[in-house]
């Protein structure tokens, strides 16, 4: 749904509105001059003039620049080579599937996939998939609508299913066998406020137990934290939280993090205005979402420049077992001025998330991400943000082998020679040391030329192996992987030369060169 | 009105490009100086233009977007120039550009928000908001469909959302005169 507050905030934030320091003339006549400048000099001394010139690839990427993306939808298989087990990878974006089996080298196959968006995957096995396909749907598109899908042959076709709440999806799917599942959708009634927590939206829990032919649907209640601040609890009538995330362990017994309004005051960051914190709560149901229990996670102000934790940052959750869970989220700490750093903390539950231990990931862990994986109680696999290249930049992934306790770091897509930032998008594991990354590689600093990548490992991330792409595609967002190494992905394509833009992704082609 | 400047003794000086220079100069100057320090966007946005002179013949529809993506690059020269002098790049430009200090609102918690944003996330929030392009213009800088433009961009602002805290007014249904 659209969000006008937070947008007029950024608005308002534009630190230039004003018209440039030097008169236009002015300008104009020192491009002149530049020009001039540039027949006339050597092109030794040319490398000292303060404006710099245009070389051949330079000119290259700014003639493709003026052209726009066609989107293909693809099914594509490849057989790669170096893996001692069978690796099937599916690559399916709004626009394409992508299969891989590294068993043996070379070949490569694609179809076209029906649904078209921006899609997540959930596969409880190697050729039964439910998708979520979110599009940009009302004035200026700044509204989103999910409609799922599911695959039961790897992804090379696709079918709507019918769902019993319209919205957007709020959890992916979380499968418990082939046939169960359950999602979140939070929906609107018509002329509803805009906001994180406008007032009317309504969450629910979608379950289905015949593989998404019937729904049945529970509207969860999550309530604010109150009774702090009179006056601030006077504003949350009717004002719930949301989902962040859903994970199942069968048709009754699920875990979900939701994120609700507090009237806990916090230290402002902007002058002026009453401010609220946004709380963590962790949800549990045992008999298929009727009725829950909640656990509000702690909160202590970091601002203050103490040690502590605000949960304005989303938990990322993943439970091993229904009782055994390990959390990160990231923690904001005022330095000087209000002016804000932070750092990942730990989270661990062996009771289902009722009590949590926490600890600090080691540096250089600064932000964790929506992504954390643990195929066992043991082992966990995550993408953080080190900030190394830029803020907000570069990803690592943050790993433990002894349930959250101590924590290594890996990069799969090293920067050097070339800086780049890389953002991991998903992790995915079939074992404790099996699991497959999917992101994108993104040349500093540059806009629109990021090239999506994944990464596989076999020994519990000591070493991760690009894993070969059939085409090239701009984005993976999110792979999922089944025993013994079965996988699909959504991936989107990149900008391709001499393509018009559609409104939309195009109707694919079927590549196919699988056994080649 | 055109400066009485004389034309470039360059024969390749495009008849209509000094028009479409006065008619973009001031936005991608903007632009420039939002995500580079000032002392150095004058130079960034001379640079930019002389790319376009040197393009602009070959290019069917010379437009503000094509000159962002130009632009784009050129920022990205400064970066790593600006890092291989031993200095940390910067994504968002946040000093330098305060309100008046009777201003309540001087957005430097909403920047410094923004800055914890991934590079991607930070650019197509800037895009939409700060240049208020089209969204097909967006889509050409990034080489993006408008509807991944649009899904992205709604992605980040929910990701802006969750990494600052709530001004409490938006909560209400009730709009708040003085809450933008």
């Amino acid at each position: 749904m659209p969000n006008d507050q937070f947008s007029d905030l950024i608005r308002n934030a534009n630190p230039v509105r004003h018209d440039p320091t030097r008169s236009i003339d002015e300008a104009w006549s020192d491009i002149i001059d530049a020009h001039q400048n540039q027949g006339k000099t050597s092109s030794r001394s040319r490398r000292h003039t303060s404006v710099l010139r245009a070389h051949p690839r330079r000119i290259l990427e700014v003639s493709v620049a003026v052209l726009l993306i066609a989107v293909v939808s693809t099914v594509i298989s490849v057989r790669g080579p170096g893996k001692t087990h069978s690796l099937t990878n599916s690559i399916a974006q709004a626009f394409g599937v992508v299969n891989a089996d590294a068993a043996t080298a070379g070949g490569f196959s694609a179809t076209p996939t029906s649904p078209r968006g921006f899609n997540v995957l959930t596969c409880p096995t190697s050729q039964v998939c439910y998708l979520e396909s979110t599009n940009s749907v009302g004035v200026d598109g700044d509204s989103l609508a999910t409609t799922a899908y599911k695959t039961v042959d790897g992804g090379t076709t696709w079918t709507s299913l019918s769902m019993p709440a319209a919205g957007d999806a709020d959890t992916s799917f979380s499968c418990s066998s082939v046939v169960v599942c359950s999602v979140g959708v939070l929906s609107a009634p018509p002329g509803s406020p805009s906001g994180p927590f406008p007032q009317g939206t309504v969450q629910s829990m979608l379950t289905t137990t015949d593989g998404g032919a019937t729904w049945s649907r529970h509207v969860v209640t999550i309530s604010p934290v109150l009774g702090i601040d009179a006056a601030l609890d006077a504003s949350l009538v009717n004002v719930q939280g949301q989902w962040s995330q859903l994970q199942c362990f069968s048709e009754s017994a699920c875990i979900a993090v939701a994120l609700v309004p507090s009237d806990q005051p916090q230290e402002p960051i902007e002058s002026g205005g009453a401010l609220g914190v946004q709380r963590t709560v962790i949800m549990r149901t045992d008999d298929g979402g009727v009725t829950w229990t909640s656990h509000v996670l702690p909160w202590s102000n970091a601002l203050d420049g103490s040690p502590g934790w605000s949960n304005a940052q989303v938990m990322t959750l993943s439970c091993a077992t229904p009782v055994t869970c390990v959390g990160l989220s990231s923690v904001l700490h005022s330095v000087v001025n209000n002016a804000q750093t932070s750092n990942v903390l730990v989270w661990r539950s062996s009771d289902g998330g009722v009590t949590w231990q926490t600890n600090w990931a080691p540096a250089p862990a600064l932000e964790s991400s929506l992504r954390l994986t643990c195929p066992t109680t043991l082992q966990c696999y995550a993408p953080v943000d080190t900030g190394t290249t830029v803020p907000g930049g570069t990803e690592e992934i943050m790993m433990t082998q002894d349930g959250g306790n101590t924590w290594t770091f890996e990069n799969p897509a090293p920067t050097a020679p070339s800086p780049s930032i890389n953002e991991y998008n998903s992790v995915s594991c079939t074992s404790e040391s099996t699991c497959w990354i999917s992101g994108e590689v993104l040349p500093t600093g540059r806009l629109g030329s990021s090239q999506a990548a994944m990464w596989a490992t076999s020994d519990a991330g000591q070493t991760w192996t690009s894993v070969p792409l059939p085409v090239k595609l701009g984005i993976i967002f999110q792979v999922d992987c089944n025993a013994p190494a079965s996988c699909l992905a959504v991936a989107q394509p990149p900008y391709k030369d001499g393509q018009v833009s559609p409104n939309g992704p195009l109707p694919g082609e079927i590549l196919s060169n699988e056994g080649s | 009105m055109m400066a009485n400047i004389p034309a470039s003794s360059d024969a390749a000086l495009p008849s209509d490009f000094e028009k479409f220079f006065r008619e973009n100069y001031s936005s991608l100057w903007r632009y420039v100086a939002r995500r580079i320090p000032r002392a150095k966007t004058d130079d960034v946005v001379s640079t930019t233009f002389i790319v376009a002179w040197e393009k602009f013949s070959t290019v069917d529809n010379p437009s503000l977007a094509w000159l962002i993506r130009v632009a784009s690059f050129e920022i990205a020269n400064a970066r790593r120039k600006q890092g291989r002098e031993g200095r940390h790049e910067i994504s968002i430009v946040i000093d330098g550009f305060a309100d008046p200090p009777n201003n309540e609102f001087d957005g430097s918690g909403v920047r410094s928000a923004m800055s914890r944003l991934s590079d991607a996330d930070q650019e197509i929030l800037r895009l939409v908001l700060w240049e208020e392009l089209s969204r097909d213009d967006i889509a050409q800088i990034l080489g993006l469909t408008v509807n991944a433009v649009n899904v992205r961009y709604y992605r980040a602002l929910q990701k802006f959302e969750r990494s600052i805290v709530v001004p409490h007014h938006i909560y209400s249904a009730k709009e708040d005169p003085n809450a933008k």
